[in-house]
């Protein structure tokens, strides 16, 4: 589990860099194998080991070739004869090799069945069964290892693509797959750009990343169709006659439809289609008819016919709230390992892989350190197993606790509560580790080792127990962005958030609909109450998304991001430290010192975006104050900040933006960025008077000495009180205030 | 408007103002205190509010009065978030036993803190209640009775009493002093055993014939009834002859169905309570000023050390135990209508006493209850903070603990069975105050817990306080300190720091199973009085000791307990260091206990007391300036110029006068005389044998309560600082073991010794026959 879900999370931050793998050849594609687990190097180590690599193939490629080359390295305390790394592709050996001490270093490479390479996540196993001695030896022996350099390793994959079944029900597994090792493309072809217009793009642009799970989607927006991309064509019956007439194809009758993508139409041949790539068009008779076939389209659960066109009559949707979405848990409230994705899992043998499960805490989860996550586990486990058998707990890589797992007679725990601390969890995304650690009762040296009683069953009808913490956060916080839309998602359907778009380009609404996209991916909710906006002053109240390149941003906007600072350029391209090692190093070497080439200049921040490539995220307290923010993302011209926007689906991008305000050269693959802090505001609360706790956090100096001034007028005012009151009581009178 | 402190007249709007700003600003607090931080803003928060605190404590701009309210609003903010931080961040269920130390030490925790936010309340502005002057020669002056309860205590001690009673500055008939004694009645005199009974009789005709000499009166009654209440009572309403009790009275002009007493105001003296001449010089015009009043209590002055004080030599360098509640918490009950009476050095009003049918009786604290009966019904109390009797506390250690449990567990009875926070009559501050003063005595259930909280962690690891060492820093230890801090300023002058958690610590494991007795039996204490005047003849363990030394041990072995815990958790070390700091003052205290515990002798006859005075010293026809260093019963230090040509054997008089003028010439036999740094100084003995001569030193030891404001002012001078007063305490907790352990050594071989010599006679005589 722990090995599938860590392929996984490589995936996807890899998938976006093969986007820029351009294939070798049409209908090729080289993939580093790199790109397929998290480690670039990856070491067998140990007498039998392995390692198992998850192959995505879609459903639109058949495979026609297949090739792997890798490059490896074994230890040279190896003996050949019982030393042999075996390449098995879904369990079936295709090729071995043997490790010989005398030629440590070798590359290989080999043909693969393509008929095995069906669609699937198939499993590309290097199996290293290592020895170093005639006799039997330490199977943990440290000598015992062999180092695939995965960077060096590629799997060429010639396929041809498979024409789009004419049916919408492949849409949830052909169409929009997320086993397409390339980064997708969908192009979006818009009848205008009003906010009724964008509210269907948003949805349907969410909808298909959602379709792509974790998968970063390219989108690009304008009123026509593109070739080569699936194409999503949105607005009235008119504009998709209009749209779809030069093509000589008839617009579909029903709100929903799927087609081939039309080529362009030419006098010397007749109407042709690209059935590789699919168009879809979402439409209606009137408003409410396309939005009700924009949230069919955006709803992952909805079940899709196998037709090429559909009505929508009426959508009923479950009540979304406040942090909800995929595997937020929310505090105070218990959830079963079921609900977070996990499944009853089973590890077997002696260094079996571990489990794993994901979660996210809302952004603006307040850690306590007298809170507990507790996890509530039900665990069963085999008999004959030596008493230092133990299932250790890790959050987030950190150690947390272990469950004994002590008697030979095996066992199970009904409820084994686990206290973790509410600190060692992050806001966002953490992954909760179980790894067994299950040891033969003998272990002596030559003897045999029963590993086939090793067993650990993890039931998911085990529970966490989330603590009732607040909600509350010290804004801003850029790169909250990420790990949920925080804080426009704070609502994930985007119920009490806006888009506004400072400009009437396609590049800024499409700038807008890929980071409404990506966020939907993050929460995993539609954003089915996103509002657009073309208003030129933030007049609208709550969380406000503001797009547009850097000239048309309204005057009130650049006021309020605070703008008129500077910022040091070049950015940060080189690591801290890089440049005094080299003065260092220079002055031993008797060279003079250098003018280090990349000290930074204060320049100003506008200077820098307009002057191009470059993109620029700020996020402010909404001018109207209270807990709402303004997060802007702008730069010097519409294609800049399209692909700025596109380039936030990469992680190492992600990485870059923080604080308040963030400057980024749109340089792949470092993205050198430099970021400030910005004036802090606060969202959530810690009390139950708003107004209060705004000035509490806001201005906190203020506050310390208004309480200050308080607390001596309560003084005075108590003082004056007794002593009316001893000045009664000494004339004698009856006290009333008694 | 005796104190002059609202000089100008309030107005309803300014009034009104004040309230207001007072409430928006406790809403406020309340609210702030409330609100969860981030936990470094709330170090900020805690250290700065403590930093706020030393301040204004050392604000010399500000008036007392206004820095103690300042004061209490931020120790109160502090304490509450505390509190709340205490209750709902660090509470849980990590198992059974866990969970029930935790519980017990919340509990604890939370009592003490109610103890500390209502002491503040009570003493949020103490008052010095000015002494109203009486003429003396005004016809309206209220007659006053003086009674002396006895019943088992030696009949110089009375006589004593008795003595300096006849002798108060008064119209004398206007006065008239009673000795009512329980210890020769009826039933007494016709006890069954013979001696008993001829010791009665002894008893008696003794004090029926002083108070003859002294022209008092001597009241007995039949049978020994509801013990001091009964006796008192019997005084104030019973009727000679009534219901077949007797009365014995000399004079008379009382008739046998009229109660023996008849004045207007009743001052109730314990019999080792003496009073001085003033007593109703100061404190009768009270009564005339207010005619609700129906209490008018003195501070109890002590002239000699309680087994504490003696065993671990505090009482001549730092304030008694009971002066912070005489020269603090009274003060502070007296602003809000809620002085009580303390049993003794009291006037009260016969009027109002008949009107409740005497002495309330449901508890053995029957004082307490009868002030507050008497609050209930609307009427007022005042306290005059002047010492103005002279007593004795009690002489060992168990009697010391005797009186405290009898005060505990009446205290707790008045919480069990009269509930003052919900009594009806009573205000809302006298309700507080009262339930402060009965809460404060459960102190005993608190103590142990803290004592074995830490040792909870250490033996058994079990989860005591679930809380980070951040989290403690930012919580717990800005309360504590502020705490502290609090205290010293209210009670620094009065209170040495921490001799409250010594006092308690001493007591706790005696009282505790008397208050959970009470608490669950609330009628079943009975009274038992309280034995004074005891000596010791060489230094003893006392046999309450046997406790200490249990605490001694399990606080010791707790430290390697801590190491192998950090050993085995080596997470474990943050707790373990804390739960040891907190162990060594516990150990600390049970060192102090130790010291206590072992019973320095007692052999001086009458107690000394230091002072000093001018006198003049007459020698023949000349008279030498001189000062009187020390004074007791039996005679006085006097130091003057060492050229004058006294020697010893020397017969000198000493001529002093009083704060009121009277001059005394009393003959002194010279028995010591010492030349030293340029001075003469005199140990010298009363020489006047006879009855008058006696009544004139009586006079003279006892009668100025100026000598006794001065010996508390003085002690008081030696404040110090929390820090100061644990290394003081802690000097005097090793010394006072290191006797402890010293004697017990001496005692041990000194038994080996005696029983190995009686083994070896034995044995020799065995060999020769």
């Amino acid at each position: 589990m722990a090995k599938v879900a860590r392929v996984l999370a490589g995936l996807a931050s890899a998938w976006f860099l093969l986007a820029s793998v351009a294939p070798a050849a049409a209908d090729t594609i080289r993939l580093p194998l790199s790109q397929l687990t998290p480690e670039p190097v990856a070491f067998l180590r140990g007498a039998n080991t392995s390692l198992v690599l998850k192959v995505p193939i879609p459903q639109r490629w058949s495979i026609t070739r297949a090739r792997l080359q890798f490059a490896y390295t074994n230890s040279t305390a190896l003996m050949q004869k019982r030393s042999r790394l075996t390449i098995r592709l879904d369990g079936l050996p295709l090729a071995q090799v043997d490790l010989r001490p005398e030629a440590p270093e070798g590359e290989v490479e080999l043909a693969l069945p393509a008929t095995m390479l069906r669609s699937g996540y198939r499993d590309l196993e290097f199996w290293a069964a290592q020895n170093h001695t005639e006799q039997c030896g330490d199977p943990d022996a440290p000598e015992l290892w062999t180092a695939l350099d995965l960077k060096r390793s590629y799997l060429t994959l010639e396929y041809r693509p498979q024409p789009v079944p004419l049916r919408l029900s492949a849409l949830a597994d052909f169409v929009f797959d997320p086993r397409l090792p390339a980064a997708p493309q969908v192009h979006l072809a818009l009848e205008d750009l009003e906010p009724a217009t964008m509210r269907l793009a948003a949805l349907a642009a969410s909808g298909v990343a959602l379709r792509y799970q974790y998968r970063p989607v390219l989108i690009t927006a304008d009123s026509q169709l593109r070739p080569g991309v699936d194409n999503v064509a949105i607005g009235s019956r008119a504009y998709l006659e209009r749209l779809l007439q030069p093509y000589g194809v008839e617009s579909p009758k029903l709100q929903l439809a799927i087609q081939h993508l039309p080529q362009p139409r030419t006098a010397d041949r007749p109407p042709q289609v690209d059935s590789a790539n699919a168009l879809i068009t979402l439409t209606g008779a009137n408003p409410k008819e396309a939005l009700e076939a924009a949230v069919m389209l955006a709803t992952l659960s909805f079940p899709w016919p196998d037709a090429a066109q559909s009505g929508v009559q009426h959508v009923e949707l479950p009540k979304i709230t406040r942090y909800s979405g995929r595997q937020l848990l929310t505090p105070g409230e218990k959830y079963l390992l079921r609900d977070l994705g996990f499944s009853t899992s089973t590890r077997r043998g002696f260094k079996p892989a571990g489990m794993e499960f994901a979660l996210r805490l809302p952004a603006d989860f307040l850690p306590s350190p007298t809170h507990y996550m507790n996890l509530v586990l039900h665990v069963a486990y085999g008999g004959g197993m030596r008493e230092d058998s133990v299932l250790n707990i890790h959050v987030n890589g950190q150690y947390q606790a272990a469950i004994p797992l002590s008697d030979p007679r095996g066992g199970s725990f009904q409820g084994y509560q686990v206290a973790i601390p509410s600190e060692s969890f992050r806001r966002g995304r953490n992954t909760v580790g179980l790894t067994p650690s299950l040891v033969p009762s003998r272990t002596e040296r030559c003897s045999y080792f029963n590993t086939e009683n090793l067993y650990l069953t993890l039931f998911d009808d085990s529970r966490l127990e989330v603590p009732q913490v607040k909600h509350w956060l010290e804004m801003p916080r850029l790169d909250l962005l990420w790990e949920d839309g925080f804080p426009l998602t704070r609502l994930p359907d985007w119920h009490d958030a806006t888009v506004m778009l400072t400009d009437s380009s396609h590049q800024s609404a499409a700038a807008a609909l890929n980071l409404v996209a990506m966020f939907a991916q993050k929460t995993g909710v539609p954003p089915l109450a996103i509002r657009f906006s073309r208003a030129p002053g933030l007049e609208t109240g709550g969380e406000t998304l503001v797009l547009g390149s850097l000239g048309s941003l309204p005057v009130e906007v650049l006021k309020a991001a605070g703008l008129g600072g500077s910022l040091g350029y070049p950015l940060n391209l080189e690591p801290a430290g890089r440049k005094e090692e080299l003065s260092w190093l220079n002055q031993l070497r008797g060279q003079p010192p250098q003018a280090s080439p990349a000290s930074p200049e204060a320049r100003a921040v506008t200077e820098l975006v307009l002057a191009g490539r470059r993109m620029l995220l700020a996020q402010f307290q909404a001018p109207k104050g209270g807990e709402s923010s303004v997060t802007l993302v702008t730069a010097g011209n519409v294609h800049d900040l399209l692909s700025g926007c596109q380039s936030l689906w990469e992680p190492a991008m992600q990485s870059q933006i923080r604080g308040g305000l963030t400057l980024v050269d749109l340089i792949p693959p470092g993205y050198p960025s430099a970021s400030q802090p910005g004036k802090a505001y606060f969202v959530g609360s810690l009390g139950s008077l708003p107004l209060l706790d705004h000035l509490l956090h806001t201005h906190p100096w203020w506050m310390a000495m208004a309480m200050a001034t308080v607390v001596v007028l309560m003084a005075l005012a108590l003082l004056y009180i007794l002593r009316v009151r001893r000045a009664r009581q000494a004339a004698g009178e009856s006290d009333g205030h008694a | 408007m005796r104190d002059g402190l609202a000089a100008a007249a309030p107005t309803g709007t300014s009034l009104a103002l004040a309230w207001g700003v007072l409430g928006l600003g406790t809403a406020l607090v309340l609210y702030l205190s409330s609100i969860q931080l981030p936990l470094d803003q709330q170090l900020y928060l805690g250290w700065g509010t403590l930093v706020l605190i030393f301040i204004v404590k050392r604000a010399t701009f500000l008036d007392r009065e206004t820095q103690r309210l300042i004061l209490a609003i931020l120790c109160f903010y502090l304490t509450l978030r505390y509190w709340i931080f205490r209750t709902f961040d660090t509470l849980g269920y990590p198992g059974l036993f866990d969970f029930m130390a935790m519980l017990s030490l919340y509990l604890a925790e939370s009592y003490g803190i109610t103890c500390y936010l209502l002491g503040i309340f009570v003493n949020i502005h103490p008052v010095e209640r000015p002494i109203i002057p009486i003429d003396l020669n005004d016809p309206n002056l209220p007659t006053v009775d003086v009674l002396i309860p006895t019943y088992n205590e030696p009949e110089l001690m009375v006589a004593t009493t008795a003595t300096a009673a006849a002798r108060l500055i008064y119209p004398k008939h206007k006065l008239k002093v009673y000795i009512l004694d329980d210890g020769g009645t009826l039933q007494k005199r016709n006890d069954p055993d013979p001696s008993k009974a001829a010791a009665a009789q002894t008893r008696y005709q003794g004090l029926k014939d002083m108070a003859a000499f002294l022209e008092i009166n001597y009241l007995t009654r039949e049978r020994n009834l509801h013990a001091k209440a009964g006796n008192v009572s019997h005084a104030l309403f019973g009727s000679c002859g009534q219901d077949g009790e007797l009365c014995y009275l000399p004079e008379e002009s009382v008739s046998p169905q009229q109660p023996a007493t008849r004045g207007d105001i009743v001052l109730i003296l314990d019999c080792d309570h003496v009073p001085t001449r003033d007593i109703l010089l100061n404190t009768v015009g009270q009564f005339m000023a207010d005619e609700k009043l129906f209490l008018v209590q003195t501070p109890h002055f002590f002239i000699n050390p309680d087994p504490v004080e003696k065993n671990l030599a505090t009482f001549t360098e730092k304030p008694s135990e009971n002066e912070m509640f005489y020269g603090g918490v009274q003060l502070g009950l007296d602003f809000w209508n809620a002085s009580f009476f303390c049993g003794s050095a009291a006037l009260l009003r016969r009027k109002h006493l008949e009107e409740i049918g005497g002495f309330a009786g449901d508890t053995i604290t029957e004082d307490a209850e009868t002030a507050l009966t008497l609050h209930a019904r609307g009427l007022n109390s005042a306290y005059i903070g002047r010492p103005m009797v002279c007593g004795l506390s009690p002489e060992t250690f168990s009697d010391f603990i005797l009186q405290r449990s009898r005060w505990a567990q009446g205290m707790t009875q008045i919480l069990m069975l009269k509930n003052p926070l919900f009594m009806k009559g009573l205000s809302w501050p006298q309700r507080l105050c009262y339930f402060n003063s009965c809460l404060f005595w459960l102190f005993g259930l608190a103590r142990v817990v803290f004592f074995t909280a830490p040792l909870c962690f250490l033996y058994f690891g079990l989860n005591i306080y679930n809380a980070s060492l951040t989290q403690v820093l930012a919580y717990a230890v800005p309360h504590m300190f502020g705490a502290i801090m609090m205290s010293d300023f209210m009670f620094g002058h009065v209170r040495h720091p921490f001799f409250s958690e010594l006092y308690e610590t001493v007591q706790c494991v005696f009282n505790v199973p008397a208050l959970i007795s009470t608490i669950f039996r609330p009628r079943s204490p009975s009274f038992k009085v309280t034995p004074k005047a005891q000596s010791l003849e060489m230094d003893q363990l006392s046999s309450l000791a046997m406790p200490f030394y249990v605490m001694l041990i399990l606080t010791v072995i707790a430290y390697p307990a801590g190491v192998l815990r950090v050993l085995v958790n080596p997470e474990h070390l943050i707790p373990v260091l804390i739960t040891w700091f907190w162990n060594t003052l516990n150990l600390v205290f049970v060192l102090l206990c130790l010291g206590a515990v072992w019973e320095k002798k007692q052999i001086r006859k009458k107690h000394r007391m230091n002072t000093d005075e001018a006198v003049e010293i007459g020698l023949g026809d000349r008279r030498l300036p001189g000062r009187v260093l020390d004074i007791s019963e039996d005679g006085v230090g006097l130091t003057t110029a060492a050229e004058a040509a006294i020697k010893q054997g020397d017969e000198i008089t000493l001529i002093a006068q009083d704060s009121y003028g009277h001059t005394y010439n009393l003959p002194l036999k010279v028995v010591r005389a010492v030349r030293k740094d340029g001075k003469l100084s005199c140990g010298c003995e009363f020489m006047g044998q006879d009855g008058l001569s006696w009544i004139e030193n009586i006079a003279y030891v006892y009668g100025d309560s100026g000598r006794w404001s001065n010996f508390w002012q003085n002690r008081r001078r030696h404040k110090a600082n929390a820090w100061k007063g644990l290394i003081y305490l802690f000097g005097k907790g090793v010394t006072g073991s290191v006797d402890n352990f010293a004697g017990l050594t001496r005692l041990l071989i000194s038994t080996i010794r005696k029983h190995g010599e009686a083994a070896w006679l034995k044995l020799r005589a065995s060999w020769q026959v």
